[in-house]
């Protein structure tokens, strides 16, 4: 479908109709600001169905109408048309071209047209749905609309997207089953109101029903009697009507007999009445024919006596015409004889003629000839002459070309050392560019290997940076692992700090006393603070001291009372302490010799590290134990020094003084000693590792900055590298360029080398040119000079013959005049044969025409007489007929009065009919209405018994009662049951 | 008693026909919605598309407004031309909204073509190269719908396959000039 045509008239500034076609594709429409362009889009908008009328720019619906200007009057209407193409039937209409128009008068009257029928807005719109067209959609699109997309609130948009979607015929459907809907509400509850006051009206109703029934019943009785009154009734009226129908047969038998014997009456009057008719006119017709008669027959007479008369004349005439006749005929005798004479003469001067004109022919041949040799001398003459012009602008042309060939030579000369300079220069510049070509190509080696050199260079820098990464990555590895073994020792050693620092292992009572250590700067510590021991000694001390690790080193004797106290008021426990003050002087070891026996280490205080100030506390601990490496040992000196040796094994078994021997192992070993051991031993290892790590930090980072400026050496170094790149790109790109200006030139020489040798090819030609030009200048200058000695012979040859055509024309002339004197003589002869020949065809003329008079003359008479003597016969004949007619009229006039005296007859009797008619119809008519008003009287009751019973006349003889047959009583009695039923 | 019985039928009948309306009603209801909804989306996509092409990149959506029926609800424009931040129609430039416009009626054209198209002046707005493209994409839908332009721009002009000019040779009356563009140069 596509829109085909717009026709405008009359609407807004289309004041004459225009038609627009279109076509498939884009048409566009332009023109300058205000020549009505927007128009046409109005007037599509206009004719789809437009209401609005803003969106049409005007004020009223009839501002469409164009309104005139200074020069023109407004129009009455406007009128658009739309046609489209519906060949592929996308319009649900059954055309294949479809026509929308509006029009609309100034009056406000507008009416829409489909294929040029009138219909509705509503057809036009239904026409269009979801097509996209019309005011609604989106194919016609103006300013206005883009605004009102854009700055319109978001709902305005709404209408556009519905029609997109497709949506607004639902819309519309739905909206009209709204509107149905709420009228089905009204409906219902209008019905529902009717409904509930029926229901209130139910109860009287029934009780009517009742009084109804007692009604039914009376009815029924009433309907007995009303209907056997009825068949009583009837059948008296239809006696009544038997009898008058026989009256009426009568009657009716009688009047129309009578009407027949007047109409017998009547029909022999008329006979009689046409026959007068007939007569009369028979007599009319006779007499006319008596007076035409005569008439005719005065007419007749007069004719004969012209006759007659012209008869007479035509005899005059004819002894007039023998006389002429007779005179021409001697005329022509005489003239004949004249003419004869004449001829003879004639006949000698042509011979005479003849001989002159054959002389004179002969000398004008002669002259003829004379005359032809002349032209034929002449034209050689004009030859030659034309010949030597020829060979002048010949030579003219030829020397014009000599100095043609001499320019050329010398231009072609010019050029010619032109060309060997450029060669020349060319074979220098050959040189200097393939020196140049070299450097270049030199230059671009040097580039070249430069550029290999350091992409070396790169590659090797790029190897070494890899093996520092590795190497880096190694170190990484390393720094991590040793980070790690840091972090464990050092969380160890935290652990075992807290443990100690806590005195995690020990009695309640000395923990309590070690918390006051910072209170009483005179508690020094507990004894495992201040030993300490190597680790192989480590059990056998600690087995040594035993309950003793725990005791509490106190400055004095006052500290340890304090303390003592404290622990005593707090409740707290009990505690050992040991005042440096109070243990001085300790037993001394008793069996010194024993500490040479096999297995022995030592004594346990000097295996010890303590402090001096300690020492006697170490003594008075572990004074006089002994250490032995185990514990078989151990038992051999024991049994050698009578069990009288505090021993402990380096495996923790204690053999005491008296045989004892405690061993084995603890269950949970808090290890006091060890403990500090520990500690000192992580603290080292700590520090140890810690040093490597700064080291490996170390390690990295100096690595790390060699790496780094490696890789910017790289950077520098790949940075040289583009740069020596675009470097030899240029040096190709300069010796291809070189390269190829040597190839230009090359080409250049070849062509120039080819032009010296056309110019050489040219010189050789125009040479030979030259030459053969110079050969046709002599031979043009020797023509020249044999045709001029020509003419002069031509010349004297035309100066004899010129004198001998002057004697020859004298001659001729002569000779000529003597034939025109003889040709005169001649003429003159024949002129007058000619004359007499033409008065003798006159006179014979004449003559013929006399001849022919007299024959016709002749004729007319004979006529004449025949015609007289047949209206002779006429008149004769007329005298018979006119005694006929008057006959015929006299007959005719007696049986006129006859017949008249027979029709007077007629009118008495026919009177006497009629009247007898007249009576008998008006019985006829009075009979008729009685019998009419009878059957009307039966036709009431027969519709009395139906519109009251709904019975028929068959029904009602059912319900005849035979033993009702009194009419008034039965009246009476429907009267009261009539009463009864009213008062109901 | 009759009356009220033929009532009383009637009464039935009209409690049928309301729910048959209403059931209608609710028919049409749930179709328009997943039409709407449907075709919406589609427009949108569209809308994007011919958006990128018109204005050689960014950004365009449509969105409903929310909290609203869907069959009443008012419909956003959002555009984001190249280079910009994303902004409500009104403040973009008189050129882009016009461009924006266009692009939603080439959107809606290019889904559901409407069998011809009579555009008037709606690219005055646009910058030289913008009416390039305009005229461009314009040729692009002929395959479908078949378009009427009045113009004064000569980049559409170049566009069209035909010309008609109307001039008002008489005052106030319009008359027409048939150009064919075969026949005469664009040189008026």
């Amino acid at each position: 479908m596509y829109l085909k045509s717009i026709e405008v008239q009359g609407f807004k500034s289309f004041a004459n109709k225009i038609t627009f076609q279109f076509h498939n594709g884009i048409t566009g429409i332009v023109g300058p600001n205000g020549s009505g362009k927007s128009n046409v889009a109005d007037a599509v908008r206009w004719v789809l169905g437009e209401q609005r009328v803003k969106q049409l720019r005007g004020a009223s619906m009839q501002d469409v109408i164009f309104s005139g200007t200074e020069n023109r009057k407004p129009l009455s209407y406007a009128y658009v048309a739309i046609t489209l193409d519906n060949a592929d039937h996308q319009l649900a209409i059954d055309f294949d071209e479809v026509t929308v128009a509006r029009r609309i008068y100034r009056s406000g009257e507008s009416e829409y047209l489909i294929n040029g029928s009138p219909c509705r807005l509503k057809d036009v719109n239904e026409l269009f749905y979801d097509t996209g067209i019309g005011k609604e959609g989106y194919s016609i699109i103006g300013q206005g609309q883009i605004d009102k997309i854009l700055s319109g609130k978001p709902e305005e948009r709404r209408e556009l997207f519905d029609e997109a979607a497709g949506i607004v015929k639902f819309k519309r459907r739905k909206t009209a089953a709204q509107t149905k809907l709420e009228n089905e509400k009204q409906n219902l509850v209008r019905v529902n109101d009717i409904l509930s006051e029926l229901e209130k009206q139910i109860g009287p109703l029934e009780r009517q029903s009742e009084v109804a029934k007692v009604y039914l019943r009376k009815k029924e009785e009433l309907k007995t009697l009303d209907v056997n009154v009825f068949l009583l009734e009837n059948n008296r009226l239809r006696e009544q009507l038997k009898q008058l129908e026989e009256k009426y047969s009568l009657a009716s038998g009688e009047l129309s007999e009578t009407g027949e014997k007047y109409e017998g009456i009547k029909e022999e009057y008329e006979r009689i009445q046409a026959e007068i008719e007939s007569l009369e006119a028979a007599i009319e017709q006779a007499r006319n024919t008596v007076t035409d008669t005569g008439l005719m027959r005065g007419k007749l007479e007069g004719e004969m006596n012209v006759l007659k008369e012209q008869i007479n004349s035509a005899k005059g005439s004819e002894t007039h015409l023998s006389n002429r006749r007779t005179a021409l005929e001697e005329e022509i005798a005489s003239k004949e004889k004249d003419k004869e004479g004449i001829l003879n003469e004639k006949s000698a001067t042509d011979s005479q003629v003849q001989e002159i004109v054959a002389t004179a022919e002969a000398e004008k041949a002669k002259l003829d000839e004379i005359q032809t040799k002349i032209a034929e001398l002449n034209n050689a003459i004009e030859a030659g002459k034309n010949t030597i012009i020829g060979e002048l602008n010949q030579r003219a042309t030829i020397k014009s070309k000599m100095g043609r060939f001499d320019t050329m030579m010398e231009q072609v000369n010019i050029r010619k050392a032109e060309l060997n300079s450029r060669l020349l220069r060319a074979k220098s510049d050959e040189a200097a560019r393939e020196e140049n070509l070299k450097k270049l190509e030199a230059e671009f080696e040097a580039v070249t290997e430069e550029l290999r050199k350091m992409t070396e260079q790169e590659a090797a820098t790029e190897l070494e940076l890899g093996d520092i990464r590795e190497a880096l990555a190694k170190k990484d590895s390393k720094l991590r692992e040793t980070q790690s073994a840091y972090h464990m020792e050092k969380s160890k050693l935290e652990a075992l700090s807290n443990l100690t620092e806590r005195y995690e292992g020990y009695g309640g009572s000395v923990k309590k006393v070690m918390e006051q250590k910072e209170k009483n700067p005179g508690i020094i510590g507990v004894v495992a603070d201040i030993i300490k021991v190597e680790k192989k000694y480590e059990t056998a001390i600690e087995t040594a001291l035993g309950g003793n690790i725990q005791n509490i080193v106190t400055d004095d004797e006052e500290t340890a009372k304090k303390m003592i106290r404290f622990l005593k008021e707090n409740k707290l426990g009990r505690a050992t302490f040991l005042p440096l003050t109070s243990i001085t002087n300790p037993q001394e070891f008793k069996n010194p010799e024993s500490l040479s026996e096999k297995g022995v280490i030592g004594m346990a205080d000097e295996l010890v590290n303590i402090d001096n100030k300690y020492r006697n506390v170490a003594k008075a601990m572990l004074g006089r134990i002994v250490v032995v490496d185990n514990v078989d040992n151990a038992v051999k000196i024991a049994r050698k020094y009578d069990y009288g040796i505090r021993m402990v094994t380096l495996e923790g078994e204690l053999l005491v003084p008296g045989g004892a021997i405690s061993g084995g192992a603890f269950k949970n070993n808090s290890n006091l000693l060890g403990r500090r051991r520990e500690i000192d031993e992580l603290e080292k290892s700590v520090k140890k590792l810690l040093a490597v790590i700064d080291e490996v930090n170390r390690d990295i980072d100096e690595t790390k900055s060699k790496r780094n400026k490696m890789r910017m050496e790289l950077e520098a170094l790949k940075t040289d590298i583009q740069k020596k790149s675009i470097e030899q790109n240029t040096a190709r790109l300069n010796i291809s360029q070189a390269r190829e200006r040597m190839e230009e030139e090359g080409e250049t020489k070849a062509s120039l080398k080819l032009e010296e040798q056309e110019i050489e090819g040219k010189i050789f030609e125009i040479k030979n040119e030259k030459e053969s030009t110079q050969r046709e200048l002599a031979d043009s200058e020797a023509l020249e000079k044999s045709t001029q000695e020509q003419i002069v012979q031509f010349q004297n040859e035309l100066e004899e013959q010129r004198k001998q055509e002057t004697e020859a024309s004298a001659l001729v002339s002569e000779w000529e005049m003597k034939v025109e004197k003889m040709r005169q003589t001649q003429g003159f002869k024949q002129a007058n044969v000619d004359r007499i020949d033409e008065e003798i065809g006159r006179s014979r003329a004449e003559l013929a025409e006399i001849m022919d008079a007299l024959e016709e003359n002749r004729r007319t008479v004979e006529q004449k007489k025949q015609n007289i003597e047949e209206i002779e016969k006429t008149i004769a004949a007329s005298y018979d007929a006119q005694n006929e007619s008057e006959g015929k009229l006299k007959e005719s006039m007696t049986r006129r009065e006859e017949l008249s005296a027979k029709q007077k007859n007629f009118f008495q009797s026919r009177e006497e009919m009629s009247e007898k008619m007249a009576a008998l119809d008006k019985e006829v008519y009075r009979l008729n209405a009685q019998k009419e008003k009878l059957e009307e009287n039966l036709e009431t009751q027969i519709n009395y018994m139906w519109d009251e019973y709904e019975i028929t006349l068959s029904d009602a003889a059912a319900i005849r009662d035979e033993s009702m047959t009194d009419l008034s009583s039965m009246k009476r009695e429907i009267s009261s049951l009539k009463d009864q039923i009213k008062k109901l | 008693m009759e009356r009220y019985t033929f009532m009383k039928n009637q009464h039935d009948d009209l409690v049928e026909a309301e729910k048959t309306l209403e059931g209608i009603i609710q028919e049409l209801d749930t179709a328009m919605r997943k039409q709407f909804a449907e075709k919406f989306a589609e427009i949108n996509r569209e809308f994007d598309k011919v958006f990128k092409e018109l204005f050689g990149g960014g950004k365009g959506t449509l969105e409903l407004m929310e909290d609203e029926d869907i069959l009443e609800a008012g419909i956003r424009i959002i555009a984001q031309p190249p280079g910009k931040k994303l902004q409500n129609m009104m403040q973009l430039s008189g050129g882009e909204k016009a461009l924006t416009a266009i692009s939603l009626l080439f959107a809606i054209q290019n889904l559901k073509p409407s069998p011809f198209c009579l555009l008037d002046e709606i690219e005055a707005a646009l910058d030289d190269s913008n009416v390039g493209r305009f005229a461009k994409y314009l040729h692009k839908l002929t395959k479908n719908t078949q378009f009427i332009v009045i113009t004064h721009r000569r980049g559409t002009m170049e566009q069209v396959d035909r010309l008609y000019g109307i001039t008002m040779q008489e005052k106030g009356v319009s008359t027409l000039v048939s150009v064919n563009l075969i026949d005469k140069d664009l040189t008026d």
